[in-house]
């Protein structure tokens, strides 16, 4: 009994947690914003009306993602792995529950339904390890080569803008481009996952790719780090 | 150079966007290249001649904690003129390179609208920013600008503008671009009167925000 009483109180502490950030809030009103402008942008494009869904769609599940990610600027990337995890998590799931419940609200017919949405939040789940991963190792390779971090982690925003296909699905990119994001994690992080909305097809090699680089990245970083530690040693 | 860089990347994934969907709600490539190039350019002449702006909280912060005697007859304007930015240049840049890939002979007019724009932004933020003055809002402001933004620099179509002039956001982007590629008097009279309301605004607010603390230094 007391554990079901706690249960709601734990909800409600997290919910009032999260509120209580104005930057989150801001991240909030960034997406309603962002799915306002798309959907309109999405209206006009010639397209059926089942394609339109898709691409608001696609552009959603980039952007809940996005905004859930730990971010460098607002020091959230400094904290321990596991509350970054936390925090994207937390994120993840308010954000993409007020993207699902604004697409029902744009949409008359959605196309996609709660059981995709617990899909592509599981999928979600992947990418946020990813990128998790992705960062320490980039937080790593910084503080061996004594460089300061803020210029990498600039460029990996870019990264995940482009190579994610953040406003433009990778099929729509030029062959060469996506010969090159596909060299890249970023589309496994971002664009691969929102394009389940257009086809299911792709699911396993995504989790092929996901797997395929975290065990990449675990390399590089178990390197670094025994470098490191050699390095100190040494001295 | 990173302003550049963000700003190039921008402009080349809506090529990329307008290659696969070369018209949409009233937008060409022509049109967003124009929007680009007005919005940086609007945003490159603030940061560039009223860099000021953005040490307006530093400002207000100073007059809450030791009261500074102001000595200036307008120090709105001492404030704002006082600095420049440096990526201002890099906006600039990017505009001009907009302009270049399109037609050059748009730049003597286009310079008229940006100056109104930039003109409307100093005074959005200076307004914003005045607001400091009675709360603490700074993280919200931040939140703003950047919806701000978001709303200055992407192609809504042309049907869905009252928001963004209410915001008034329209006016820095897709007004300029309208005006530039037709010009008529009413969407001039109703960008003219929004800078001129905006800039009136800003000066009576932060007058205002000035006079609470000189009246409470006085006493």
């Amino acid at each position: 009994m007391k554990r079901l009483q706690s249960l709601p109180s734990l909800i409600i502490h997290t919910l009032r947690a999260t509120f209580s950030c104005s930057r989150f809030l801001g991240a909030i009103l960034y997406l309603l914003l962002i799915l306002w402008v798309y959907f309109h942008i999405g209206k006009a494009l010639p397209l059926s009306s089942l394609q339109q869904e898709q691409f608001l769609g696609y552009i959603a599940c980039n952007y809940f993602v996005l905004l859930s990610l730990p971010s460098w600027e607002q020091g959230e990337m400094q904290s321990s792995y596991a509350s970054q995890l936390r925090t994207f998590i937390r994120k993840g799931i308010i954000l993409g529950g007020i993207t699902l419940l604004t697409l029902k609200f744009l949409n008359k017919v959605l196309i996609f339904s709660w059981s995709f949405f617990a899909m592509s939040w599981g999928f979600a789940l992947l990418s946020g390890l990813l990128s998790l991963l992705m960062t320490t190792t980039l937080l790593h390779l910084c503080l061996w080569y004594n460089k300061k971090p803020g210029l990498f982690f600039w460029l990996y925003s870019k990264g995940l803008f482009l190579f994610g296909g953040l406003f433009l699905p990778l099929t729509l990119y030029p062959s060469w481009l996506q010969t090159v994001a596909h060299c890249t994690p970023f589309p496994a992080i971002l664009a691969d996952r929102s394009q389940l909305i257009f086809s299911l097809q792709g699911s396993s090699s995504l989790i092929h790719a996901y797997f395929g680089w975290s065990l990449l990245l675990l390399g590089i970083l178990h390197a670094v780090k025994d470098q490191r530690t050699q390095n100190a040693s040494s001295f | 150079m990173q302003v550049v860089f963000n700003n190039l990347l921008f402009l080349f994934l809506w090529k990329l966007f307008f290659t696969v969907f070369p018209f949409f709600g009233g937008w060409t490539w022509q049109d967003m290249r124009l929007l680009i190039a007005c919005g940086t350019g609007s945003l490159g002449l603030m940061f560039v001649f009223f860099g000021g702006v953005k040490k307006m909280p530093d400002f207000i912060r100073l007059c809450q904690t030791s009261r500074p005697a102001l000595t200036s007859k307008a120090p709105l304007f001492t404030l704002l003129c006082g600095s420049s930015i440096p990526s201002g240049w890099g906006h600039l840049a990017t505009s001009l390179f907009c302009f270049m890939l399109g037609d050059l002979s748009l730049i003597p007019l286009a310079f008229v609208y940006m100056t109104l724009a930039c003109f409307l932004l100093t005074a959005t933020h200076t307004l914003l920013y005045s607001l400091l003055f009675w709360c603490r809002a700074g993280s919200w402001i931040a939140i703003y600008e950047e919806l701000f933004l978001l709303l200055s620099l992407y192609p809504i179509p042309h049907k869905n503008m009252c928001l963004l002039l209410l915001f008034p956001a329209g006016c820095v982007g897709t007004l300029p671009v309208t005006l530039l590629r037709t010009f008529s008097w009413s969407p001039f009279f109703i960008f003219l009167t929004s800078t001129s309301l905006f800039c009136f605004l800003a000066f009576i607010v932060f007058f205002f925000g000035c006079k609470k603390y000189q009246a409470q230094t006085l006493h």
